[in-house]
């Protein structure tokens, strides 16, 4: 039997993965943006130029690039800011093939995710703590097409059109998601393993560190 | 003008195909809760080559399509073919059903049809339902995106209606399956059962009975049929033409068994509502998570016969987390309905 291999993908440090750490006062969360883009795996925004490049789904759709942000863009959803992944050619999305993510070791309490889903999708993201100790996290999205909230997501973008291999469908509108997945221990996380599910993708990444968790640590008020 | 007397209700869900949209139009226009209808039945059946490459395929024999995904209520189809030649191009039938108060179900290919998203670009068998005819156009409901409620003319409806749906390589799941003037007919053929909590206790257990029970060679049914159909698709050797023809089976066959577990969880939401009994709840959060394994195994397999990403490791493991999700379902299922028989 052929088989693709599952080599664990890991070239960036945690350092190189933090873009932005904002501090913001005691009494605030803090939010670390992190990088995704040596991971970027998977098409699945398009722009008229290149319909038929588009791999979100198994049907060749995509989402309309146009409507979504600029390759590196700051954005900000529902108060949580995240960095567009830099995307290419080859890709724009990291399409979820058990991927791990080192991450800047430190107590968070979310994981915030813009996603999509070829259908619903729920499965196991694991997080990885200095201890050793991994714990296994649910995390559901719903689907990019129907626009419904199967579990209980905010719409990050809605847009107007999906594309197709051949042409762009008006009035067809598409979703991705803000979806989240709490972090309940309290430990030092290293690194995140993204799901092995080729329905599910990521297109950036943000943890959150708690105001109480924060001075626990010592955080001045 | 031969219509119905009402506008068909939109009904569709994110987990389902034309096959519950339509029927579930049907349900709601003659007055019945298609989630209480459809909803209600829970389980896997499958036998091995039987199916057809259409987006409602389901089985159901030796039932009809409405009776197999409403086994708890009276609700019964029978396919028609008419003839071309007939008075009328043929559509003299579905005139005459909707003068009886019927809104036919036909079966078309969605290259012709000017509001679906494959209109002169892809094959693909789909359903819709017809709600009225007049001297040049069809008035036509499809719920499924992006929705259309409208008047097609009768040359575009006549080509989606006939048309040989030819093999397309741009959707391998669901052309080469030719509409062949078909329609179905779907009534609620006596009284419908009083949904209450005795009869949501028993469709539970029934449910559980059905998922529980051994499995035949013919048939695959049940945990133990569909645990051997899985070990059979993860022993497959990939990029084979037999192995290709399983992947298009499975997107296929799994749609609607997918639809009915979402479908499912839907149900045991509201009687959890209605009844308060949040085992109720709790059964429907795992049903769904059932629902969801779908996905894991549908889409591994779709995307290794259109993508070539041959992922069998893959493909198994979501298969023992579907069932291993499925085990503790019924656990869940069961408990509920315990729950149930003590609340009320």
């Amino acid at each position: 039997m052929s088989q693709i291999s599952s080599n664990t993908i890991r070239t960036h440090t945690p350092s190189d993965r933090l873009l932005d750490r904002l501090h913001g006062k005691a009494s605030a969360p803090e939010f670390c943006l992190i990088s995704i883009d040596d991971l970027l795996n998977n098409r699945a925004t398009t722009s008229t130029e290149d319909l038929d490049s588009g791999r979100l789904n198994a049907w060749g759709n995509s989402f309309p690039a146009e409507e979504l942000p600029a390759p590196g863009a700051r954005i900000e959803i529902a108060g949580i800011p995240f960095a567009w992944a830099r995307s290419h050619a080859e890709g724009d999305n990291v399409r979820c093939e058990g991927q791990v993510i080192e991450i800047p070791p430190g107590q968070y309490d979310w994981i915030y995710l813009l996603a999509a889903s070829e259908r619903r999708s729920e499965n196991t993201l694991w997080a990885h703590y200095a201890d050793g100790t991994a714990d296994p996290l649910r995390l559901g999205v719903s689907d990019f097409l129907d626009g419904t909230p199967a579990f209980g997501e905010l719409p990050a973008f809605s847009t107007e059109r999906m594309h197709y291999p051949h042409h762009v469908q008006q009035g067809l509108p598409t979703t991705m998601w803000l979806s989240r997945v709490g972090m309940p221990r309290r430990g030092r996380a290293t690194a995140l393993r993204l799901p092995r599910c080729v329905a599910l993708h990521v297109f950036a990444l943000t943890l959150l560190t708690g105001i109480d968790v924060r001075l626990a640590d010592g955080a001045a008020r | 003008m031969t219509r119905t007397a009402q506008q068909p209700t939109l009904w569709t869900r994110d987990l389902g195909s034309c096959l519950h949209a339509t029927l579930a139009t049907v349900l709601l226009h003659d007055g019945h809760d298609p989630v209480t209808v459809l909803g209600a039945p829970w389980e896997f059946r499958r036998r091995p080559g039987d199916w057809t490459s259409e987006e409602y395929y389901f089985f159901a024999a030796p039932d009809s399509l409405a009776k197999r995904l409403a086994l708890f209520h009276p609700f019964e189809s029978a396919w028609h073919r008419s003839d071309a030649s007939a008075p009328g191009d043929g559509l003299d039938e579905l005139r005459n059903a909707l003068a009886a108060g019927v809104l036919p179900i036909a079966a078309v290919d969605n290259f012709h049809l000017p509001f679906r998203p494959a209109f002169h670009d892809v094959h693909a068998a789909h359903l819709l339902v017809v709600c009225g005819i007049t001297a040049s156009e069809v008035l036509v409901s499809d719920a499924q995106p992006p929705g259309f409620q409208g008047a097609i003319p009768i040359p575009d409806f006549l080509a989606a209606w006939g048309s040989p749906n030819p093999r397309d390589d741009a959707d391998v799941f669901f052309s080469a399956s030719p509409s062949n003037r078909r329609w179905l007919q779907a009534r609620m053929r006596g009284p419908v059962p009083e949904p209450d909590a005795g009869w949501v206790g028993q469709v539970l257990r029934d449910n559980l009975t059905r998922y529980r029970q051994g499995s035949t060679e013919e048939t695959q049914t049940g945990m133990a049929g569909l645990r051997r159909y899985l070990d059979e698709l993860c022993a497959l050797t990939p990029g084979t033409e037999a192995t290709d023809e399983a992947l298009s089976e499975l997107y296929v066959i799994s749609w609607n068994i997918q639809a009915q577990a979402g479908l499912h969880a839907e149900f045991l939401r509201r009687q959890g509502e209605k009844w308060r009994v949040l085992e109720l709840a709790e059964a429907a959060a795992g049903v769904d998570a059932v629902a969801h394994g779908w996905t894991g195994v549908r889409m591994t397999g779709a995307h290794a016969r259109v993508w070539g990403r041959q992922r069998f490791d893959e493909l198994r493991a979501h298969s023992t987390e579907l069932v291993r999700r499925l085990d503790i379902a019924l656990d869940q299922v069961e408990r509920a309905a315990d729950a149930l028989s003590k609340a009320t």
